[in-house]
């Protein structure tokens, strides 16, 4: 059943010609026959949900067009007294006394969360996601993670498999493990683009639990059609790129070419200097986040410590893994003084020059095209910077704000498309002519 | 990056690496420090600094109590707890 097109089995549910336990358990078999990808599943947990969809759906409830689909959540995004780690033994076995609201919105609109799907420590550069494999082996339909500088679009791409980044505030942050705040944001997997958009309607909305959550929704992107409108292909990105990104995005720009967009090449030479000021605002933010595991609260505590002082020093050394205590130690440096002048808040005035040159660059075209790895992308990085070179072409949208989708290609590389702040789905509209051939239904 | 700056890091954050791994943390460290000279070296005269990509305003809310139904759920997370309380070592000796 899990090769039946996804739109139409759902639509199948809601006319009741299928249940909800029907087109769910070809999902769980998978799961259970491998269960490698996900940190919690539980199978009893998913019959109570699958239940209570089944009868709001026979209470003629209106639910939302992916109810009763399967969908998981990576290990940095709470479920309420599931255990959510994080990837970190800094927080094994905590489990959170609420939701997000990420989550809360998928139930509400009937979707069945199964379990959690493992990342690497807090989620930080996307070598260890195994959402996008979930999808590949048809244990999920969608994914939902927290994408920073490119930690779920990379693996995405590297995967076979779409990611969009939201517009950032689209969706709530309430309830994810915070990593970088400015940056992080609700994302999306999904095996095609019809269900990108699906799954993004389905968690996007205001929350006032988030502090930067959008008041406006998405605008709908109507009859919107690439005929005429301008892609600009960003000339720093493809110098970076290997034959499979020139491949991949001379594919996409000769596709909006037969759309009827105007395709054009563009320089942005703020963008070289976004891995730089990515990793010092990232790792600055995420050492004033992580403060708070101590061993006191939640998670890892060490067991043999002589005073407070002691307990906090061991419990953080021994709790954290040795990249993010890179990642601690180079954040908290970047904001003491001696540093704070020539390395954070100069980022900061780089990521302003940045977004003010996108911005800029978006009076000339609509859309912005790169590829998505540069050149010797090493996907067994083992060191910090390693991982987050494979990521760079995707930072400035992660500085900016901007949404930003990635389809794949072949080899392991793919296409990013940058749109318009809250413009998400016309930026998904654009993807459709970007890849027609696979953008579902 | 040598010894002093790797000493730094780990106090401000509160974190030390085993002693079998420092020579490759300033190993990697080094690496990463000469990444970042690109924002060192970069022109950023006039620039204004960019926090958040929206211009955040304060969110003002009435004061009211909502209380939280589940303090059990919070405590069960603590790795020691008494009476309804986080137990940490004494502050002062």
């Amino acid at each position: 059943m899990t090769n039946q097109n996804p739109l139409a089995l759902a639509q199948a549910i809601r006319a009741g010609t299928c249940t909800v336990a029907e087109a769910i358990a070809p999902y769980i078999e998978k799961i259970e026959q491998d269960g490698s990808l996900f940190s919690s599943f539980d199978r009893e947990a998913a019959a109570a949900q699958i239940d209570a969809v089944q009868a709001r759906l026979r209470a003629g409830e209106a639910l939302s067009p992916l109810a009763g689909m399967p969908v998981a959540v990576t290990e940095t995004i709470c479920t309420q007294g599931e255990e959510t780690a994080a990837g970190s033994k800094m927080l094994a076995g905590f489990k959170p006394p609420f939701e997000a609201m990420a989550v809360t919105k998928l139930k509400e609109a009937g979707m069945i969360v199964l379990g959690k799907l493992k990342t690497d420590e807090f989620g930080c550069d996307g070598l260890g996601c195994t959402a996008p494999l979930a999808i590949k082996k048809g244990q999920v339909l969608l994914g939902f993670g927290c994408d920073t500088g490119g930690s779920l679009r990379a693996p995405a791409v590297q995967n076979g498999v779409y990611c969009v980044k939201p517009t950032y505030g689209a969706v709530s942050r309430a309830g994810l493990i915070a990593y970088a705040s400015s940056m992080d944001q609700v994302s999306v997997f999904a095996p095609d683009l019809a269900l990108c958009e699906a799954g993004l309607m389905a968690v996007a909305g205001h929350d006032p639990a988030d502090s930067t959550s959008l008041e406006t929704p998405l605008p709908p992107a109507g009859g919107f059609s690439v005929s005429g409108r301008k892609v600009g292909i960003l000339k720093e990105a493809l110098e970076e790129t290997d034959e499979a990104g020139k491949a991949a995005v001379k594919a996409a720009a000769d596709a909006f070419a037969a759309a009827g967009a105007q395709v054009m090449e563009l320089s942005i030479p703020q963008v070289k200097n976004a891995l730089a000021a990515y990793l010092i605002i990232a790792t600055a933010e995420a050492s004033g986040n992580m403060a708070r595991f101590d061993g006191i609260k939640y998670g890892y505590q060490t067991p043999h410590y002589e005073n407070l002082f002691d307990l906090y020093l061991k419990s953080r050394s021994e709790g954290f893994g040795r990249k993010m205590k890179e990642r601690l130690g180079l954040g908290s440096l970047m904001l003491s003084e001696g540093y704070y002048d020539d390395y954070y808040d100069k980022a900061m005035r780089v990521r302003g020059q940045i977004a003010a040159a996108v911005k800029a660059a978006f009076d000339q075209v609509d859309c912005l095209l790169t590829p998505v790895f540069p050149a010797n992308a090493d996907f067994d990085a083992a060191t910090l910077l390693g991982a987050e070179k494979n990521n760079r072409l995707l930072t400035a949208a992660s500085l900016t704000g901007r949404p930003s989708l990635v389809i794949p290609a072949e080899a392991q590389n793919g296409v990013q498309l940058i749109g318009r702040y809250m413009e998400d789905l016309t930026l998904l509209a654009f993807g459709r002519a970007a890849a027609p051939e696979r953008s579902g239904v | 990056m040598n010894n002093e700056v790797l000493a730094k890091m780990e106090d401000l954050a509160l974190v030390s690496f085993d002693e079998a791994e420092r020579e490759s943390v300033l190993t990697e460290m080094a690496e990463v420090m000469a990444c970042l000279d690109a924002i060192k070296a970069a022109d950023a005269e006039g620039a204004e600094p960019m926090i958040y990509v929206q211009a955040l305003e304060n969110v003002f809310r009435e004061d009211e109590v909502h209380e939280f139904p589940r303090i059990d759920d919070i405590l069960e997370n603590a790795p020691d707890e008494m009476e309804h309380q986080f137990v940490a070592p004494p502050t002062f000796d």
